[in-house]
């Protein structure tokens, strides 16, 4: 299996589709039907006041191969609510995980009479779903967004068997490149090693929500970087943008190569 | 005194050839206040009259979405059309889910035939005690269906169920061949029409008892309550039937079925 | 006379001895399928403006034994598609033969209007195979579902584990490797698909197919190729209707090999005389 926490580290570091040959006890080599893959991607999100993005890249790898470059990654859990689910990792079961949602949303909605599922019910749905799947985990990293009732952005993000922050994040990313955009991230939205210029590095500089065209800008700024020095990540950005008047999609070019 | 001996139970014929117990579910849709449904080439319309039982509560729920391409009005017992509709959301969900298809409308409804038949055919069942209307979209266009406890489904151009819905189907009758060609906002006047015909003497369309339904191609379900049916009854004009005298056979209808 | 009824009949224990049931049960757990037998390689299929091209050879290979020369690998599947497979024969089979097959039955029965086009029978392909490989027992296969699909052509494809992905250049196996970067210099993207024509992508593909020839151990030079279009018919009562033609072109032969480049060749590739 090649969930993140098998991977190999150290010198023999290597793509996330490497899964080295396993040595039985017996000292052959065991061969078997391995049901997880990899199929790359990059997936972020970030919240400002009262609007949330949620953004992928578009390309579907399998090892080196390109499958597809427009394969889209963020998920809308219906068509009249503002419910977002982002999902990377081994695509069929992202899909999966992404399609268990829609029906929980759409199956709570006629149960509730038209009324549509919270984001923080939401939330705590996914959790239980991927949890459930513990003994043979969807290899799905989640990231999920919406408003609350107050229209305030949230902003959830899973490990692959559920665990998450009931308080939610200002931002988060999942995916093959997460960690050359974590610390972008830590750094332009919790402004981290960031101080007030005159305090000579004593004072942080002050934590304030962001407005959308910032967010943009880093939306695109993280993936163009992660297209440089990730060779899972590239050709198409897919952003989708949550605010108070509905859900709003784009799609850009990032590089084919 | 005469007694039937053969209502007992849905899975006895009477010497005549007929099953009591099914007859009677279709008597219990005649209890249900009117529902009405309409077709054009290029909508399905659902409109039907809400009662509420006393003053101090709320109006009974007539017409259920489905899907955004299907819903359905009710008239009879309003407990079995959930279990019918409850059914028909699952029918729909696993074919968009299986088959990345909204189910086609046909099948759906012959699915719950289908189901309601297994219920006339079986010792110690009861027969569905409401009749539906369904109206949706497919790929084949705009449908109407109607769907009876006897398993009994048809399609029609225009159709009416429930209480004194006779004089509703008389409006339908003479004005169907205007439906085809009209447009969404016709065909639901039409509706209003054929529901108004059907009213009792002392009363009217009103927003409080009124409740519609369009569906169309490239449109999703949606209902209209309240406030929202306002502006059809406005362009409605006259809210009471337009029948004058009322024939014997329907007065002798409306006398077992009053509000 | 012994009076159990399930006794009846059968041979007596006093006569023939205790019947032998040990191979009823297997002492061991069951297995499943951990890796493919006889074998299919590459499907290469390309978009076109107004259709699809798909094509597959017709080996099926045991090991590195070119065990069936007569394979069909690809199937057409009710009116609108063809489903081609790479991967395992005898799980293709079960696929067409148990399952596509009554699908379709059931559906042309219904005689609604209604039809499983390529788009549904690709989702529940997916299904299926990502069931079977969430019960550890796997359709080794790899499937490419081309066809016309809402008026505009289709072509996705699913494999074992159920990883679906849709591109207007697909294929499967090595053709992964060898075919799709010469089909996307000439459809590098779904907006170039209208600027292609179908001849165009036919040569495309037997181009592929002739290079796969060259390249891949387990190909054959002879292979089947369909070509699913729409065409404007008129119906009887003189409205134009949308109608799929699948056109087939089966056995044939490549043309136009040049082996030239293998005289060069000494060894396997270090040897220089």
């Amino acid at each position: 299996m090649s969930l993140p926490s098998m991977q190999p580290l150290g010198y023999d570091q290597s793509y996330s589709f490497h899964t080295p040959a396993s040595k039985a006890s017996g000292g052959y080599t065991q061969h078997r039907f391995n049901p997880y893959a990899d199929n790359g991607g990059t997936i972020i999100g970030i919240t400002g006041e009262d609007f949330v993005v949620l953004a992928g890249d578009t390309r579907h790898t399998s090892g080196y191969n390109i499958n597809s470059r427009t394969e889209k990654k963020v998920y809308r859990l219906g068509g009249d609510n503002g419910l977002v689910l982002a999902t990377v990792g081994f695509g069929a079961d992202s899909k999966d995980v992404a399609e268990t949602m829609m029906r929980a949303v759409n199956d709570f909605k006629f149960n509730h009479n038209l009324k549509n599922m919270s984001v923080s019910a939401a939330a705590q749905y996914l959790s239980t779903v991927l949890y459930n799947n513990r003994f043979f985990p969807k290899y799905a990293n989640c990231v999920l967004a919406g408003l609350d009732k107050d229209g305030k952005a949230r902003l959830y993000s899973y490990d692959s068997v559920g665990s998450y922050s009931k308080e939610g994040e200002t931002r988060a990313s999942a995916g093959s490149a997460s960690s050359l955009i974590v610390p972008f991230l830590d750094n332009q939205v919790e402004f981290k090693n960031q101080f007030v210029p005159s305090s000579k590095g004593q004072e942080e500089r002050p934590v304030v929500p962001l407005d959308p065209i910032t967010v943009a800008k880093l939306v695109k700024d993280a993936f163009t970087s992660a297209t440089e020095r990730h060779i899972e990540v590239g050709d198409g950005l897919q952003i989708v943008t949550v605010t108070k008047d509905g859900v709003s999609e784009e799609v850009v070019d990032l590089k084919k190569d | 005194m005469f007694r039937n001996n053969y209502d007992n139970d849905s899975v006895t014929f009477s010497p005549q050839g007929r099953i009591f117990q099914v007859e009677y579910a279709l008597e219990a849709i005649k209890q249900g206040s009117v529902a009405v449904g309409l077709v054009s080439k290029t909508h399905a319309v659902l409109v039907a009259l809400k009662r509420n039982a006393e003053e101090l509560g709320s109006y009974q729920k007539k017409i259920i979405g489905i899907d955004t391409h299907l819903g359905v009005a009710l008239a009879g017992l309003a407990p079995d059309a959930r279990v019918l509709s409850n059914f028909m959301r699952q029918q729909s969900m696993s074919s968009r889910l299986l088959y990345s298809r909204p189910v086609p409308i046909s099948r759906v409804v012959n699915a719950i035939a289908d189901k309601a038949q297994v219920n006339t055919q079986h010792y110690g069942r009861r027969p569905y005690g409401v009749g539906l209307l369904v109206a949706g979209v497919d790929e084949t266009g705009p449908h109407l269906w109607e769907f009876q406890p006897s398993g009994m489904v048809l399609e029609y151009k225009g159709a009416a169920i429930g209480a004194r819905s006779q004089s509703a189907r008389t409006y339908l009758e003479r004005a169907f061949e205007e439906f085809v060609d009209s447009s969404r906002e016709e065909l639901v006047l039409h509706g209003l029409k054929a529901l108004r015909d059907s009213l009792a003497q002392d009363k009217e369309l009103t927003v409080a008892n009124t409740t519609v339904s369009v569906v169309g191609i490239g449109e999703n379900f949606k209902l209209y309550d309240g406030d929202e049916v306002g502006e059809w009854l406005e362009k409605l004009g006259n809210v009471q039937s337009s029948r004058g005298g009322r024939t014997g056979e329907e007065a002798a209808e409306s006398m077992d079925t009053s509000e | 006379m012994n009076h159990f009824p399930e006794a009846w009949g059968r041979p007596r224990n006093d006569v023939y001895g205790v019947y032998d049931a040990s191979h009823l049960q297997s002492s061991m757990p069951n297995q499943h399928t951990q890796s493919p037998i006889v074998t299919g390689t590459s499907v290469v299929a390309l978009k076109f403006n107004g259709g699809v091209v798909i094509a597959a050879d017709n080996l099926a290979s045991y090991g590195s034994l070119a065990r069936f020369t007569d394979i069909e690998r690809l199937k057409q599947v009710g009116t609108h598609t063809i489903v081609g497979a790479g991967g395992d024969i005898s799980d293709m089979q079960y696929l067409h033969e148990k399952l596509l097959d009554p699908l379709i039955i059931k559906e042309e029965y219904q005689n609604d209007g209604h039809h499983l086009r390529a788009s549904h029978i690709y989702r529940y392909l997916s299904k299926v195979l990502y069931h079977r490989r969430s019960k550890f027992n796997p359709l080794w296969n790899t499937l490419l579902v081309a066809g016309w699909d809402d008026g505009k052509p289709f072509l996705a494809s699913a494999d074992l584990l159920g990883t679906t992905f849709s591109a207007p250049a697909l294929s499967t196996g090595y053709g992964a490797q060898l075919a799709v970067p010469l089909l996307r210099r000439i459809c590098p993207d779904e907006a170039a698909v209208e600027n292609i024509t179908r001849e165009q992508a036919v040569a495309a593909v037997e181009e592929c197919m002739k290079v796969l020839f060259y390249r891949d151990a387990r190909s054959l030079s002879k292979y089947s190729l369909a070509i699913i279009t729409r065409e404007d018919v008129e119906s009887a009562e003189g409205e134009t209707k949308e109608r799929v033609n699948i056109e087939w072109k089966k056995d044939i032969e490549l043309q136009n090999q040049s082996w030239k480049f293998a005289e060069g060749i000494r060894g396997y590739g270090a040897q220089v005389v």
